[in-house]
């Protein structure tokens, strides 16, 4: 081990933190030790330790006591498959829980070729500001002239500002200005969606963070890693090649096939698991509005992106990187919206906007079922008639939404505060756990997506529950049958009994990604599993790992996690599926089945516990291991 | 005879040209008589089966949203008014 200014001891790592106080524009660099990046690996798992260490239990998440922090994995920006991520975490103003976004892009790999791993924003501008980081050199500069602008403006401007199309940017949108708890912040056409880091962002009157690197980080063992690094592409490529994933049939998108066979497609704000109308929706999207794949940053092999379009004269849209499958089910199968052109149009505002498409389509259905009751009427909607399907009232309910007017200061709250501020029973209708709102998968096709689904700490996402989903519905064994995992195939995907031991050990590998600060698909669809994963950091860093180290460290990170949230209050209350998951269909092609139901969550959630070694209310255990 | 919808997403356009077709079998039949059936050319017969006639590890086949794997595997029984889904394996997040 390296010390933490010994700098040609520390590989795969600059081994520095970027700390940027707003309030006073103090700007540190701290070196970051080097202990820390073995126990937590980077990604999330140095963002949560920085997040636990130094946001109080209870701080206000809009207020200068949060802290926004971007985390790169010593995989960021290297040559290993899936390189371009970032994340960033944050106690998230939408749940006041454990926040966390991921966006592929070159901007995390430039941060680190800037000289950093690690930024941290503390504090508050006095005005608005944004901020240049340049192969070493950060500034802060006045953000008057973006203000109000789109995020696609914003980026623009900066662009211009800089005279150097060379810099990636990281831009929040009048969502993210007007304080929307699900503002996101994005990265040219890539969002950090989910849990409102752009609210954050926002509230720290920071608009823009422009970063441009030449650096290099420094490898062990340079040659080996490049060359298994190759060689790893090289066989994804040869497996593309001869059986593709299909990306070019639209990505991500064309999953609503599979979700709505499998029961795996929220309708109707949960009302049911399949809506039947997938094969019609799908096939009309490829013909109006796909135009081709492309990746999110550069050297992605897999290119699971897409650009889209509208041409119809109602919802004319232009080219843009967008419609992944989340966007597409909220805007057509949560809302029961059959235009396809309406819901490409609404994933577009809601970039522009800088808002969550997720949430957004979450509160719109929210909102469609409180209106088909009775408990909101057409005045108190600012006089839009929100009837399910209506593409117009759902366009109309995002452009208030992001721009925080009317209904939209309510709706901009998320549906747990909304509904308790509403009353009226309403509380029924909003799909959300932990206050996050549910994504497009549900959990009645599957007791492990249950588990994942309700024990993920960031709340009811889209990316970390999926584990559960990709193991037990399709199949996939993800690299872990030589860590003792069973055959998927043989596993029943509707039976309850062994799945807490499953999901604990599933949620401490699949972490991985995160933590490396790789793209997860490269663990889905390119094969890239845990025991290349290890060699890889090996080579990369110099230190000898095995897999149960990094599994170890998955553990940990996510007991650390939950621990924050334990802080915060989180018990299992919190881990229970809203009662509408749980229960039968409405309709649909699972309306008749009794399997898919979620009879004893608690049960479930009592095995998951014991194999995780917490008590009974779901609180980590003060053992040494796990910390 | 067995009346069976089959619900096919494996690609679009060629080999077989449609992702959901109902298809006429004997009765008795199973989901190998009828993969037997669907794959009535070389080029469909190697997108669902390996060289040694088995089938590909990404191909998931769903009877009623069952997988077979937890039934009989190909030699699952269908009934009249079966829905069976075959699929290869892809995720959306």
């Amino acid at each position: 081990m390296g010390t933490n200014d010994e700098r040609g001891q520390l590989h795969g790592y600059t081994g520095k933190l970027l700390r940027v106080d707003l309030s006073r524009e103090k700007i540190t660099t701290e070196f970051v030790d080097p202990e820390a990046l073995r126990t937590y690996i980077g990604g999330i798992g140095i963002g949560a330790k920085y997040l636990y260490e130094e946001v109080p239990a209870g701080a206000d998440a809009l207020g200068p006591e949060n802290k926004l922090i971007f985390t790169t994995g010593p995989l960021t920006g290297t040559e290993a498959p899936g390189s371009g991520f970032v994340e960033v975490c944050f106690k998230a103003p939408l749940t006041g829980l454990w926040g966390e976004s991921r966006a592929g892009s070159d901007w995390g790999g430039n941060l680190r070729k800037a000289g950093f791993d690690f930024l941290v924003i503390e504090g508050k501008a006095n005005e608005p500001k944004y901020m240049t980081i340049h192969d070493g050199k950060v500034e802060i500069k006045s953000a008057r002239d973006l203000q109000g602008k789109t995020t696609s403006g914003k980026t623009k401007l900066v662009l211009e500002e800089l005279k150097d199309e060379k810099f990636k940017v990281a831009v929040i949108g009048p969502g993210g200005e007007n304080l929307v708890k699900f503002a996101n912040i994005m990265i040219e056409s890539r969002a950090a969606g989910r849990c409102g880091a752009g609210a954050v962002m926002g509230s720290k009157n920071l608009l823009a963070i422009a970063v441009r690197g030449s650096g290099r980080v420094p490898v062990a063992k340079p040659k080996e890693f490049s060359e298994l690094c190759k060689s790893t592409t090289q066989r994804i490529l040869k497996t593309q090649e001869k059986e593709p994933f299909n990306w070019a049939y639209g990505g991500t998108t064309q999953y609503m096939l599979m979700a709505d066979t499998l029961g795996d497609q929220p309708t109707k704000n949960f009302r049911s698991n399949s809506s039947g109308k997938a094969q019609e929706i799908y096939t009309r999207f490829r013909a109006n509005n796909l135009i081709r794949g492309y990746n999110c940053y550069t050297g992605c092999v897999l290119r699971c992106g897409r650009y889209v379009k509208a041409d119809s004269e109602k919802w004319k849209t232009p080219p843009h990187g967008g419609a992944e499958y989340e966007t597409m089910s909220a805007f057509t199968f949560f809302v029961m919206n059959e235009d396809e052109s309406a819901a490409v149009h609404a994933g577009y505002l809601c970039n522009e906007y800088g808002i969550d498409t997720i949430s957004s389509g979450g509160v719109i259905a929210f909102a469609m079922d409180c209106y088909e009751r009775g408990i909101l009427s057409k005045a108190e909607l600012d006089g839009i008639d929100l009837a399910w399907g209506d593409p117009d009232a759902i366009v109309a309910m995002v452009h208030k939404i992001g721009k925080r007017e009317g209904l939209g200061k309510l709706m901009g709250e998320g549906v747990r505060i909304a509904a308790q501020k509403i009353g009226k029973d309403s509380e029924q209708f909003a799909i959300h756990i932990k206050g996050l709102e549910g994504a497009a998968h549900d959990a009645r096709s599957s007791k492990l997506l249950a588990l994942t689904y309700g024990t993920g700490n960031r709340g009811m996402c889209h990316t970390h529950p999926c584990e559960g989903l990709v193991f037990d519905s399709i199949k996939m064994d993800l690299g872990l049958q030589s860590f003792g995992f069973p055959e998927p195939q043989t596993v029943d995907r509707w039976i309850p009994e062994g799945k807490g031991f499953l999901a604990k050990k599933l949620q401490d590998f699949t972490i991985w990604p995160d933590m490396l600060g790789i793209c997860k698909f490269y663990t889905y669809f390119g094969g890239v599993f845990p025991g290349e994963l290890t060699k890889m950091l090996s080579l990369l860093t110099g230190w000898n790992l095995d897999g149960g180290y990094l599994a170890a460290a998955g553990e940990r990170v996510f007991n650390l996690q939950r621990r924050f949230n334990c802080r915060e209050g989180v018990r299992m209350k919190d881990d229970l599926l809203p009662e509408r998951c749980r229960r039968r269909p409405e309709f649909g092609s699972y309306a008749k089945s009794d399997e898919c139901e979620i009879k004893d969550n608690r049960s479930l959630l009592q095995e998951y516990y014991i194999a995780r070694g917490w008590n009974k209310d779901g609180v980590p255990l003060e053992r040494e291991d796990t910390v | 005879m067995l009346n069976i919808r089959v619900k096919l997403l494996i690609s679009f356009g060629e080999p077989f040209n449609t992702n959901e077709t109902q298809l006429e079998l004997e009765d008795p039949s199973d989901i190998q008589a009828l993969l037997n059936k669907l794959c009535d050319s070389d080029k469909r017969r190697r997108k669902i089966f390996d060289s040694s006639g088995g089938l590909m590890p990404h191909i998931i086949i769903l009877r009623n949203g069952k997988h077979i794997t937890g039934l009989s595997g190909v030699k699952t029984e269908l009934q009249n008014g079966d829905e069976v889904a075959i699929f290869r394996t892809v995720g959306g997040g």
